[in-house]
């Protein structure tokens, strides 16, 4: 056993215990205990496309499949690991094989009786390149995959790596189908083991669960059903929560959540969450390959106006790293870097800027929050004479031709393990390498974390990387954005989650 | 009367056509494509460009099209790329949610704007008359988004009368669960009403100032019996005319209103179809707004022709 199990069972134990010592207080509050039955609606903002895990496309996507199948090890709403047909995961000596051991007992919705060649089947078709499955790049690392009985499974590794079950095992596309489903029928069927079972799928009218009355954690689901209506228009959905058309409306941006607060019969549901926006420097272009160039940026950057002006002032300040505050491996040593408009004009100084500087800040509507950044960005850097010229670009180009094609940009990305957030977007052969950064003491440290069984030692040498990023300044990274969900207040076990899944299996109505 | 009808309707089969061809070009004109679009920020160039060949986008554009309309003359109307179902089964369900909701506020909405208009006509300048025009003036002027959000702020939010959103029940369809079809045609009905109203009324005025409506209200004729006889046939053949061009403001209305009230029908299908540069469902959902666009015109001419014996001459 190693020190990474011991410290999930550490957490587990600390969670169970708060838990323990609150269930007092949520009594004397009146919250009731979990009762079943009933309907539960949820307002989607986009469509459903397929329900295949290998290709999900949009938010509903994920949510349905999310609640029909399991995976080996879901994320619970912090992000923190919890087992679903997985019991235990160790790995071996040098972290290059990791072995899960299987829940047993488990049939799926088809009755069919779950094993590790399910397991097996799932993992190899994601890696079939042919299947085009975009979870594909996560689990690359995979060398071999060895049924060793009917209730374990080995992945044998092409390098060490001590996150491989949070970065792999977790990711969305990785539902356990049955190995012996008709995979050309997975886009409108689906067979999983998880707590609701597929009863009506209609694209853009809506999607209909219905409990799993075999459910392997037993007494739950409490829900009878749960309905997906896609609504595409924002203010239709708020109005409709507000009505009591529906029950809930995710994900929620900050200013739809503005005009439900205080809303009677209305509750916010708000995680901290690893997403975060970021304005992105190429290192390698003209004035940005001037390392004192991008401090003086950094020292430019208003991140508390950018937070009250994109996010409404909810969400953490960021640290120019994608590690957030609440995260297990973060620091308290990492700090915040001040807005200090002298340090700025004295850094453009030093670097032959002294009369400012021009430059063209590509942004576009793609998310909330970006164009808003960008501005903030523009006023806050102005007084340190730097001169920013905002490009707007359309919605529809911007990722295809814009993004990672400028040297100067608004981005954003969905939270992920550290490991994975620095892998993707800084590694010098990252795939989405938008800083173009190629640093090898980097580069070496990100891999070193990997190959570290202890905790305290990983947490020693994201800080060894923060203090690169934090001085070097690829990216600016000035908030992580919020998960919000708006609730009708009779609706219980339901909340927000930083990785904006949706986990049904816990909530319940009181009606 | 029947070389009126073929030669219109070759020339419907040809306006298609051609609706067609400027569809499909201006969809490759548009950047970015359904590959991108499917695959979103987290794809490598390696994988969009597999999808492109998997989708058959790296053909030429005119191999494209001729698959496609190869396809249609057969009556295979193809698979949607970005949803990857046969169009035909997406259609189904949302070809009969429009038309139910653009039937409904089509017979709300033309009757009352003719009877209104007519009645404006005849009793021009008074108070009424001013207060009906300023209002048809406001609902022309308003966007749909808009009054469909006082709709549903008024009716449903404060006074509770409606439901918000026009949502399907599992086990309703619009016409077992009518009520979600009121505001929705409410907000369609507010666009084609006003410019109805105020074009009949236009011709109410212009047949009322001919010779031959003086002549009979000289004759003694009551006027109720002028304007019944006289005027409203004379003024109703021009009506007609705009009754189908309003069809078309009706199915661009379609779009908007069906976002505003989550209402599955065939507008939100094509707004998704341009969002997700869906080309062959664009297409398909293009073509039938075209072709009840061009056969309501059709329609129009017919019943023109039937009315009135100079159209059939000429």
């Amino acid at each position: 056993m190693t020190r990474i199990r011991v410290k999930t069972k550490l957490y587990f134990a600390l969670v169970m215990s708060l838990l323990v010592m609150t269930l007092p207080i949520l009594g004397c509050a009146g919250e009731p205990v979990g009762q079943s039955g009933g309907s539960l609606r949820i307002a989607a903002s986009a469509d459903s496309v397929t329900l295949d895990p290998a290709l999900l496309i949009t938010n509903p996507d994920i949510w349905l499949t999310g609640n029909i199948y399991d995976k080996l090890i879901e994320k619970n709403e912090d992000m923190s690991l919890k087992p679903e047909l997985a019991v235990s995961w160790e790995p071996n000596e040098d972290i290059t094989a990791w072995t899960i051991k299987l829940r047993q007992g488990v049939t799926f919705h088809s009755g069919k009786a779950f094993t590790a060649e399910d397991v097996a089947f799932t993992f190899n078709r994601l890696l079939d390149p042919d299947i085009a499955s975009p979870g594909r790049s996560s689990l690359t690392a995979i060398e071999n995959i060895v049924t060793v009985d009917d209730y374990t499974v080995r992945f044998e590794l092409d390098a060490p790596n001590a996150f491989f079950p949070d970065t792999s095992l977790t990711i969305y596309q990785s539902r356990i189908l049955s190995a012996s489903v008709d995979t050309s029928q997975l886009t409108t069927q689906a067979d999983g083991t998880g707590p609701f079972i597929l009863e009506d799928f209609i694209t853009g009218e809506r999607a209909v669960l219905s409990k799993n009355p075999n459910y392997w954690n037993e007494g739950r689901p409490y829900l009878d059903e749960v309905i997906f209506y896609y609504m595409p228009g924002a203010e239709s959905r708020i109005e409709a929560l507000k009505t009591g058309s529906v029950d809930a409306v995710y994900p929620l941006g900050p200013v739809e959540a503005l005009s439900l607060e205080g809303v009677p019969g209305i509750k916010i549901s708000e995680i901290a969450s690893a997403s975060y926006l970021v304005i992105v420097m190429d290192t390698a272009q003209e004035p940005f390959n001037n390392k004192k160039v991008r401090q003086a940026f950094q020292a430019a950057t208003d991140r508390e106006a950018i937070r009250t002006v994109a996010m409404q002032g909810r969400g953490a300040l960021g640290a120019d790293i994608q590690i957030a505050p609440t995260d297990p491996l973060a620091s308290p040593e990492m700090k915040v870097p001040a807005y200090d408009v002298e340090r700025a004009k004295q850094l453009l100084e030093e670097a032959g800027y002294a009369d400012g500087i021009d430059v063209t800040l590509h942004t576009s509507d793609v998310v909330p929050g970006h164009v808003e950044m960008a501005v903030a960005f523009k006023e806050s850097a102005a007084p340190a004479g730097i001169r920013v010229n905002i490009m707007r670009q359309s919605e529809e180009i911007y990722w295809s031709k814009i993004w990672l094609n400028e040297s100067f940009m608004t981005v954003n990305w969905m939270g992920r393990h550290p490991d994975g957030a620095l892998s993707i977007v800084m590694l010098s052969d990252a795939p989405w390498n938008e800083a173009n950064y190629q640093n090898p003491v980097f580069d070496a440290l990100v891999l070193k974390a990997r190959t570290q069984a202890n905790f305290e030692d990983q947490r020693q040498t994201y800080l060894e990387i923060y203090k690169i990023l934090v001085d070097e300044v690829p990216r600016i990274i000035p908030v992580f954005t919020p998960i919000l969900m708006g609730l009708s207040d009779d609706v219980f076990g339901l909340k927000a989650h930083a990785g904006q899944f949706l986990l049904l299996e816990n909530a319940w109505l009181e009606r | 009367m029947t070389r009126f009808f073929v030669r219109r309707l070759i020339l419907i089969v040809l306006t298609l056509f051609v609706v067609s061809i400027a569809i499909f070009a201006v969809t490759t004109v548009l950047p970015g494509d359904v590959a991108q679009v499917i695959l979103g920020k987290g794809a490598t160039p390696q994988d969009v460009e597999t999808l492109r060949n998997e989708l058959g986008l790296n053909r030429p554009a005119y191999s494209q099209y001729m698959g496609w309309i190869g396809g249609i003359v057969q009556g295979d109307l193809g698979d949607s790329l970005y949803l990857r179902r046969p169009i035909a089964e997406l259609l189904q369900s949302r070809l009969t949610n429009s038309l139910v909701l653009a039937v409904f506020a089509f017979f709300v909405a033309i009757p009352s704007a003719v009877l209104v208009g007519i009645w404006a006509g005849t009793h021009r300048d008074s108070r009424t008359d001013r207060v009906m025009s300023t209002m048809s003036m406001v609902a022309i002027s308003l966007p749909e988004f808009v009054t469909g959000m006082l709709l549903i702020v008024i009716l449903s939010s404060t006074l509770h009368l409606l439901p918000s959103s026009s949502m399907m029940l599992p086990g309703t369809s619009p016409l077992t669960r009518p009520q979600i079809l009121i505001m929705p045609a409410l907000t369609l009905t507010g666009v084609i009403f006003g410019y109805v109203m105020r074009m009949t009324r236009a011709n109410v005025i212009e047949v009322l100032q001919c010779n031959y409506v003086r002549t009979a209200i000289l004759k003694g004729l009551p006027m109720q019996r002028v304007i019944l006889h006289h005027v409203v046939p004379n003024a109703i053949l021009p009506t007609i005319t705009i009754v189908a061009a309003s069809i078309g403001w009706l199915l661009g209305g379609l779009i908007v209103v069906e976002v505003v009230f989550a209402y599955p029908g065939l507008g939100r299908l094509l707004l998704g179809a341009v969002e997700t540069r869906d080309v062959p469902l664009l297409q398909i959902t293009t073509l039938i707004i075209a072709a009840t666009f061009t056969f309501s015109n059709l329609a129009a001419d017919l019943l023109c022709a039937v009315l009135d014996r100079r159209v059939r001459l000429s």
